[in-house]
């Protein structure tokens, strides 16, 4: 086939005729049987042409997708900005945990879960006891808390072993304004008397009283005159208690 | 992962239809699509890069299909990738040889959509041929014909695209390249016997 028809039907192709020179070239094309098929040979490779043109076009997005799903499912750290990125995250995270849990901290300590956590019962020395309480001591030592109130307002002769009996008695039975009061009449007796009987016990218990009856504005400066004091006998109980109870305890108690 | 614009099936057809959408119609399709038919060939004996090419072959009869008008929506999109996907699939197994395989799965498995599918891909096979046709001319031909007839790129912009002198030399170099691939196409037997049957 000459050269210069089959670029004569490619520039019919590419529509680069004139009206004319279109009319030559549908003539030529119905009229000349190599001509036809070759126009429809031009016409299947200008389709091959354009389907690996799409092909590519699918291959590159193909690629790309890949790439980025890679990407995706790789454990981080394989670069540089991702260690760090990392290293990020993970103090990020401690951060956030640690905020949450002093958040969490800060919320759950209040005066009724720190008196909780660190309120024990008393055990009464058995050695401690005198004669005119032996009753009420029988009563304390086997729980019989309201017989032990009961002998406490019987008694004509109180003194600060009762009214400290009758102050634990009335904690176990969760009547903390009457135990605060039996607990400061053991001190009010004390200062009066220039002794400490019963002093160190009912200053601890006064605190974990008021503690109890959501007074904690009351309790630390007593729970820290204790912390202070090497000699007083709940000294070690007190250290006891978590510095970040105490503290936050503290803190609240000012609000 | 860049996240794909969201089509519904009506938009993705546009999306497919418009040259400058079409990027992102296929990365939809990628992120939508690729994982239902990667299991499919997969679960039918496939290996993980037969399903990545079964995939990437489905991907480019869908948009030619969609862009000669033969998809009528008669089913979902998805629907139609898979039948496709499926019919390439079973194509390939016969290719393979394995064609006892690919009868019993073909036996269970196609229906309506991929009799249909299987007529509009039914010359798939020659146009991979036709493709490697391509590789043969050269990578400046190779870049020229795609720029011109897949790009729509003016022989101007060619000219700055490929660094030639003018336009006058792209123009007698697309002539001849154009030419060296019909004459590529005559020369294989097979696609002219194939080609024959399809003009006569």
């Amino acid at each position: 086939m000459p050269e210069n028809k089959q670029y004569f039907l490619i520039d019919h192709l590419d529509n680069n005729l004139s009206d004319e020179e279109i009319l030559a070239a549908e003539e030529l094309i119905r009229n000349d049987k190599d001509m036809a098929n070759e126009w429809k040979l031009l016409h299947i490779a200008v389709d091959t042409i354009r389907e690996v043109g799409l092909y590519e076009q699918v291959a590159a997005v193909r690629k790309q997708y890949q790439e980025s799903k890679t990407a995706a499912m790789k454990p981080q750290g394989a670069v540089v900005r991702k260690m760090f990125s990392n290293k990020l995250r993970i103090a990020a995270s401690i951060l956030l945990f640690i905020t949450a849990a002093t958040l969490y901290k800060y919320t759950s300590v209040n005066s009724a879960s720190f008196y909780n956590k660190y309120y024990s019962s008393f055990e009464l020395n058995t050695s401690r006891g005198v004669e005119n309480t032996n009753a009420m001591e029988q009563a304390f030592r086997n729980k019989n808390w309201s017989e032990v109130v009961l002998i406490f307002n019987k008694s004509a002769q109180k003194n600060n072993e009762s009214y400290f009996l009758e102050g634990m008695a009335q904690m176990e039975l969760k009547n903390y304004p009457t135990a605060i009061n039996a607990f400061n009449q053991v001190m009010s007796e004390n200062a009066k008397s220039k002794e400490n009987y019963f002093q160190d016990e009912s200053e601890y218990y006064l605190a974990m009283a008021y503690l109890a009856n959501n007074e904690a504005g009351k309790a630390m400066p007593i729970l820290e005159k204790i912390k202070a004091d090497k000699n007083h006998i709940y000294h070690e109980k007190v250290l006891e208690i978590s510095s970040l109870d105490f503290t936050i305890m503290k803190q609240k108690s000012r609000n | 992962m860049k996240v794909a614009e969201k089509y519904d099936d009506i938009e993705l057809i546009a999306a497919v239809n418009n040259k400058k959408d079409l990027d992102k119609a296929i990365l939809f399709i990628y992120q939508q699509y690729s994982d239902t038919v990667s299991s499919f060939i997969t679960y039918n004996g496939g290996s993980d890069q037969d399903a990545e090419d079964i995939f990437q072959e489905t991907v480019v009869a869908f948009i030619d299909i969609v862009r000669k008008g033969k998809y009528r929506m008669e089913a979902s999109v998805k629907t139609f990738l898979v039948s496709i996907a499926k019919n390439i699939w079973y194509n390939e197994i016969k290719k393979r040889e394995r064609s006892g395989y690919r009868e019993k799965l073909y036996e269970t498995s196609r229906d309506k959509n991929e009799q249909d599918v299987s007529h509009y891909i039914s010359n798939r096979e020659m146009n991979q041929e036709l493709r490697g046709l391509l590789d043969r001319l050269g990578e400046s031909c190779r870049k020229i014909l795609i720029l011109f007839y897949y790009e729509n790129l003016s022989m101007k912009e060619i000219v700055d695209h490929l660094h030639y002198e003018n336009e006058q030399v792209i123009r007698n170099k697309k002539y001849k390249c154009l030419q060296q691939l019909t004459e590529l196409i005559k020369e294989n037997p097979a696609i002219a016997k194939q080609i024959n049957e399809l003009i006569r």
